[in-house]
C-alpha cells in the first residue's frame, strides 16, 4: 500500500469541497480558481481541475458564463447554484465533523501519551 | 531559421514551430483519449484548450511572436500530462446516474485490461443518434465516418431504389439499436479519422479532408471530383454522403486526427536521411546522399510547380461551377416559388379566369370548389418550405456561406411536416366530395313540326367528351332527355352538384341546335359531372342533319359509314337506335369514290370518331405501292407494321414506307387468303426502323389474324361474322358491325372494338387489355385467363369466365347473366 495513494483519496473529497469555497465568494474564473489551489497546494498539476469543474458542472452545482478578455480567449466565469450552494452547506457541516472528529482522535491519542 | 506552423486554438491563432507543434499535438492527442471516457469529454478538452491558449498568450509579446518548443514543455509541466492526471486522480468516480447502467469504474478499467473479451456496445460518447455507428466502428477498431458512410450511402441511394435500400438502413440501425446495449466507457481508438477541413475549404471541406486522410495533394483530390461531376454526376452524390456522414474537425485535437502522417516526399526524404546517417563530418550532405536523394527532389519540385500553376486554375473551375450552380438553382426555386404563389392565388379562386392559368378545361376555382381552404394554405406552405431552403442553399452557393440555424431549419421542418399533414387531411376530407353518385334526369318537349335540320354550335370547350343517343318513338314531339351524373357526399349532394351544369338546345326556325358540350353555372363546382343526352325523334320523320350534329353522334347511330358529304347531302330518319338513310339510295356520288380521293390526307376521324392507333397520315413515307391481289376475305399479317384494313367495293392493297422496308415484306395470297410477313426472322427492338403503313380494302372480312408488334386501324367492317385473332403487342382500333364476332387475344395487346354485333365472342389470355364497351353486343361471351382486363357491353346476356388475375367489367342490362371469378379475378357492372 502507498502513502500516495492514501494521500490522494484524502485530498480529492476536500478538493471538490475546497473548489465550491471559492467559487462562493462570487464569480471566479478558472484560472484564477488554478493560482489559488497551486498556492494552496491543492493540486499539482492544472489539468486536473478542468474534469472537475466539468463533472461539477453537469451535476447543476456550478453554472458558468462566456466573458471577452482583453488579452486573450474568452473566459469561462463559474457561480455556484443554488444546488451548489446546498451542497456547499452541507460539505461545510461534514468537515466540521471530520476537523472536530479528527481533532478529538488525535487528542485522545495526545492524552494517553501524557 | 525554423519552420511556423499556425493553430488555431478555440479560435485564437497562434504560430507555432514546427518541433513545438509535433509535441503540442501528442500532448493534446494523449489528453483527449485520457478524457474520452468521461462524462462531458468534449468540454473538458475544449477548456484545457483554452487553458493552454491563456498560458501561450502570456508567453507572447511584441518581441516574442512565436511559441517554441520550450514554451510547449513548459505549458505541458504546468498542464500535468496524463501520468500526472493518473497519480492526481487515479480512479474516476462514477456518477451516481450511471451506477445503474453500468457496474461502475472496477468493471471499467476490467474492461480496459481484457481488451481479448471485447464486446458490441453503443457508444455513447460518440453518438449522433444513438452510437450504434460510434460503438460498431469501436468494435472493429476502424474510424466511425465509415459506419456512418455505409448508412447514409444506403440512405441516398434509397432515392435511386424506391426507398428500398433506406428502408433497409433504417431497420437495419433501430434493429441494432435494440440489440446492441449501450455503454459510456469505451475507450478512443487511435486511427486516423476523416474530417472535414475548415482551414482549407471550397465547399464544406469534405476534399480538403479526403487529401489530409490519404496524405495526397488536395488539388488531386479536387480533380476528382470535378472529374466525377462530368462522368454521371456520381461526384456530386458522394461529396453530399461524406458531408453528411464527415464531421468538421472543430478542435485542435481533431484537425490533429485529421492530418496523420501523410506520406509525402519530404516525410520520405526526412526518412531516408534518418536511416541512412548520411552526413558527412562537416554535417553537410554526402556526394552519395545528394545522389539517392536528387530523384525525389526533382520529382518534389515538378510536383510543387505543378501545383503552383494548376491551383489557381483549379480554384477558378471550383468557383465557377459553385457560382453557376447557386445561380441555376436560385433562378429554378426563386420561379417555381412565383408559379407556387400564382398556382395558389388561381386556387383561391383570386385569379380565376385569368389567361395566364389554366388547369385543365376550367378554371381553377370549379376544380376546387369546396376544398378547405386551410388545405390550400398548408399546401402552399409544404411546397414554400423547401423552396425556401433552395434558396438559402443557392445564395449559400453564392456566398460560400449557408445562413441557416439548426433551430430555425427544424423549426421550419416542424412546420412542414405538420403542414403536410392538414394538407394531406384536407385532401381526404375532400375526396369525401366524390363518395356517391346522384343522376338527374331532366326531359324537355319540343314540337316536331316546324323543325327539319338538326344542328349544333361549338361553344369552343375542349371537353366535348358529349354524346347524343337518338332513339325512335311514337309521339309526336321531339324529346331531348338529359341525363347527368355526378358525384357528393350522399345521394342529395350528388343530385345537387349534377344541377350545376347547363346544356343548351335551341329552336331557331327550322332548325334544333344543341350545344356540343355543357357549362358549369356560376360558382359551380367540379364533381366529376358526366352528361348524356338521349333525342327521341317522331317515327318516320325526315331530319337533315349538319356536320357539326354528325360530331356529337356515335359511331354506332348509322348503319354503315357514310362519308359526311353523303350524311351531309342526304335525309334522314330515326329507326330503332339509329339513324336510317332515306335518300341514300339515289344519291349517285359513290361514297367510296371520295375516299379514294382523299387517301392522301385519310383521317379516321372519317369512319370511327376519332378511334386510332396510327400515327398521323403526314407521318408515314410518301413513297406508295400498290398490290394487285383480288379475292381474299382472310388476312394474316405478321411483323411490325401499322394496318388500316376497311370496307370497300373493290380488293385494294397499298404499302406506304420506304423502298428498301417495302422490299423486305413478303406478300402471298393463298386461296382466299392473304398473308403479309417480314423477310426479318428476328425483329429487333432496338432498331429505329420508319413506321409501314399497310392499307387494305376488302369487300367483305371473315378473318382477321395480326400477330407481333402490329399497330392496326379496322375501320367500318360489316359482315356476317367476322374471326379475329390477336397474338403479341398488337395494339388495335377496331370498329366492325357483325353478326358474331369471335375474338381470340393472346400476349399483351391493347385492343379497342367498337359497333354493333348480335353474339361476340371474346377469349383472351395473357395480359390483354380489351376495351369493348362500346361494342355493343346482345349475347356476350367473354373468357379471361391471366391478368387480362376487359370491358364489355351487354344489352341480352352475359357470360363472363374471369381465371388468374382478371377483371371484367360489363355494361348494359344484360337479360341472363352467368359470372364466375375464380382466383384475384373480378367481374363486375359498370
Amino acid at each position: 500500500m502507498k502513502v500516495e495513494n492514501t494521500q490522494v483519496q484524502m485530498r480529492k473529497g476536500i478538493l471538490e469541497f475546497c473548489i465550491l469555497e471559492i467559487i462562493s465568494r462570487g464569480e471566479v474564473y478558472a484560472s484564477d480558481m488554478l493560482e489559488e489551489l497551486t498556492a494552496a497546494k491543492m493540486i499539482v498539476v492544472e489539468g486536473t481541475l478542468y474534469p472537475l469543474l466539468t463533472r461539477l458542472k453537469n451535476a447543476s452545482l456550478l453554472d458558468y458564463s462566456w466573458v471577452e478578455s482583453t488579452s486573450g480567449p474568452p473566459r469561462k466565469y463559474y457561480t455556484l447554484t443554488v444546488t451548489g450552494r446546498e451542497f456547499l452547506d452541507q460539505l461545510r457541516d461534514t468537515w466540521q465533523e471530520l476537523v472536530e472528529s479528527t481533532d478529538f482522535i488525535i487528542q485522545n491519542k495526545k492524552a494517553k501519551q501524557s | 531559421m525554423k519552420k511556423n506552423i499556425s493553430i488555431n486554438l478555440q479560435g485564437i491563432i497562434f504560430h507555432i514551430e514546427e518541433d513545438g507543434y509535433e509535441q503540442l499535438s501528442r500532448y493534446l492527442a494523449s489528453i483527449r483519449t485520457y478524457f474520452s471516457n468521461y462524462e462531458g469529454h468534449e468540454e473538458i478538452v475544449a477548456d484545457i484548450e483554452l487553458r493552454i491558449a491563456e498560458i501561450f498568450s502570456a508567453r507572447l509579446s511584441q518581441g516574442k511572436q512565436v511559441i517554441s518548443q520550450e514554451d510547449v514543455e513548459y505549458l505541458i509541466a504546468r498542464m500535468g500530462n496524463v501520468t500526472e492526471f493518473e497519480v492526481e486522480e487515479p480512479v474516476e468516480e462514477p456518477t451516481p446516474n450511471y451506477n445503474t447502467g453500468y457496474a461502475g469504474s472496477s468493471t471499467a478499467s476490467a474492461a480496459y485490461a481484457a481488451p481479448g473479451a471485447k464486446k458490441l456496445y453503443r457508444d455513447i460518447n460518440r453518438k449522433v443518434i444513438s452510437g450504434v455507428c460510434a460503438g460498431i466502428a469501436n468494435y472493429l477498431n476502424i474510424d466511425v465516418v465509415w459506419i456512418r458512410l455505409f448508412f447514409v450511402l444506403f440512405l441516398v441511394l434509397g432515392v435511386l431504389s424506391a426507398g428500398i435500400s433506406a428502408m433497409a438502413a433504417v431497420i437495419l440501425y433501430i434493429v441494432l439499436w435494440i440489440a446492441m446495449p449501450e455503454s459510456i466507457d469505451l475507450p478512443d481508438t487511435n486511427v486516423k479519422k476523416l474530417f472535414r477541413d475548415p482551414e482549407d475549404k471550397k465547399l464544406a471541406g469534405v476534399a480538403s479532408g479526403i487529401g489530409k486522410y490519404f496524405g495526397v495533394d488536395i488539388a488531386v483530390v479536387r480533380i476528382l471530383f470535378l472529374v466525377s461531376i462530368f462522368l454521371g454526376g456520381f461526384g456530386i452524390i458522394l461529396y453530399i454522403v461524406l458531408w453528411i456522414a464527415v464531421p468538421e474537425a472543430v478542435t485542435l485535437t481533431e484537425r490533429m486526427q485529421m492530418q496523420g502522417n501523410p506520406v509525402t516526399l519530404a516525410g520520405i526524404e526526412q526518412t531516408l536521411k534518418d536511416n541512412l546517417n548520411m552526413k558527412d563530418r562537416d554535417g553537410n550532405e554526402s556526394t552519395a546522399a545528394k545522389i539517392i536523394l536528387l530523384p525525389i527532389r526533382l520529382i518534389s519540385q515538378i510536383i510543387n510547380w505543378m501545383g503552383k500553376a494548376l491551383g489557381p486554375v483549379l480554384g477558378f473551375l471550383v468557383a465557377l461551377i459553385r457560382v453557376a450552380a447557386g445561380i441555376f438553382l436560385l433562378i429554378t426555386s426563386v420561379g417555381l416559388t412565383v408559379g407556387l404563389f400564382s398556382a395558389f392565388f388561381a386556387s383561391m379562386g383570386l385569379l380565376d379566369n385569368s389567361d395566364m392559368l389554366q388547369f385543365g378545361p376550367f378554371g381553377s376555382s370549379v376544380w376546387l370548389a369546396g376544398f378547405p381552404s386551410f388545405g390550400l394554405v398548408a399546401g402552399l406552405i409544404v411546397g414554400l418550405i423547401p423552396l425556401l431552403f433552395l434558396i438559402l442553399l443557392a445564395i449559400g452557393l453564392l456566398a460560400k456561406r449557408f445562413y441557416m440555424r439548426p433551430t430555425v431549419g427544424w423549426s421550419l421542418f416542424g412546420v412542414w411536416v405538420a403542414a403536410l399533414i392538414v394538407m394531406i387531411a384536407s385532401i381526404v376530407s375532400f375526396t369525401g366530395n366524390f363518395r356517391r353518385t346522384g343522376e338527374l334526369v331532366t326531359t324537355k318537349s319540343i314540337p316536331a313540326a316546324g323543325i327539319t335540320t338538326l344542328d349544333a354550335y361549338d361553344l369552343n370547350t375542349e371537353f366535348n367528351d358529349l354524346y347524343i343517343d337518338v332513339r325512335e318513338h311514337n309521339g309526336t314531339d321531339i324529346q331531348v332527355i338529359q341525363q347527368i351524373e355526378a358525384k357528393g357526399r350522399d345521394e342529395a349532394d350528388a343530385k345537387k352538384n349534377a344541377a350545376m351544369i347547363t346544356y343548351r338546345v335551341v329552336q331557331q326556325d327550322s332548325t334544333l341546335r344543341f350545344d356540343n358540350s355543357y357549362e358549369f353555372k356560376k360558382n359551380a363546382s367540379f364533381r366529376d359531372q358526366d352528361l348524356t343526352i338521349v333525342l327521341k325523334l317522331p317515327k318516320d320523320k325526315p331530319f337533315r342533319i349538319t356536320r357539326e350534329f354528325v360530331y356529337l353522334l356515335p359511331s354506332a347511330t348509322f348503319d354503315q359509314d357514310y362519308g359526311y358529304d353523303k350524311i351531309v347531302r342526304n335525309t334522314w330518319r330515326a329507326k330503332g337506335d339509329m339513324l336510317e338513310c332515306i335518300t341514300c339510295a339515289t344519291d349517285t356520288l359513290a361514297t367510296d369514290e371520295s375516299e379514294r380521293m382523299s387517301v392522301g390526307n385519310f383521317e379516321s376521324d372519317e369512319f370511327n370518331n376519332g378511334e386510332t392507333v396510327l400515327l398521323d397520315m403526314n407521318e408515314y413515307d410518301n413513297n406508295t405501292k400498290s398490290f394487285n391481289y383480288t379475292d381474299f376475305n382472310y388476312i394474316s399479317i405478321a411483323g411490325p407494321y401499322h394496318v388500316q384494313i376497311k370496307q370497300g367495293n373493290r380488293h385494294s392493297i397499298t404499302v406506304r414506307g420506304s423502298e428498301k422496308e417495302i422490299r423486305r415484306m413478303e406478300i402471298n395470297k393463298n386461296g382466299d387468303e392473304l398473308t403479309i410477313e417480314s423477310e426479318d426472322n428476328v425483329i429487333n427492338l432496338f432498331e429505329d426502323r420508319e413506321p409501314i403503313l399497310i392499307q387494305i380494302t376488302v369487300p367483305n372480312l371473315a378473318k382477321l389474324a395480326l400477330g407481333g408488334a402490329i399497330k392496326a386501324d379496322v375501320i367500318g367492317i360489316k359482315t356476317d361474322e367476322l374471326s379475329l385473332g390477336l397474338a403479341g403487342a398488337t395494339k388495335a382500333a377496331i370498329n366492325v358491325r357483325a353478326r358474331s364476332i369471335k375474338a381470340d387475344i393472346a400476349g399483351a395487346s391493347d385492343t379497342r372494338f367498337t359497333g354493333t354485333a348480335d353474339r361476340f365472342d371474346l377469349e383472351a389470355a395473357g395480359a390483354c387489355k380489351i376495351d369493348a364497351d362500346e361494342l355493343r353486343a346482345n349475347n356476350v361471351v367473354v373468357e379471361l385467363t391471366g391478368a387480362s382486363k376487359a370491358d364489355v357491353y351487354a344489352t341480352k346476356s352475359l357470360r363472363a369466365d374471369a381465371t388468374g388475375a382478371s377483371r371484367i367489367t360489363y355494361k348494359g342490362n344484360p337479360g341472363s347473366t352467368q359470372i364466375d371469378a375464380n382466383g384475384a379475378s373480378k367481374v363486375t357492372r359498370q
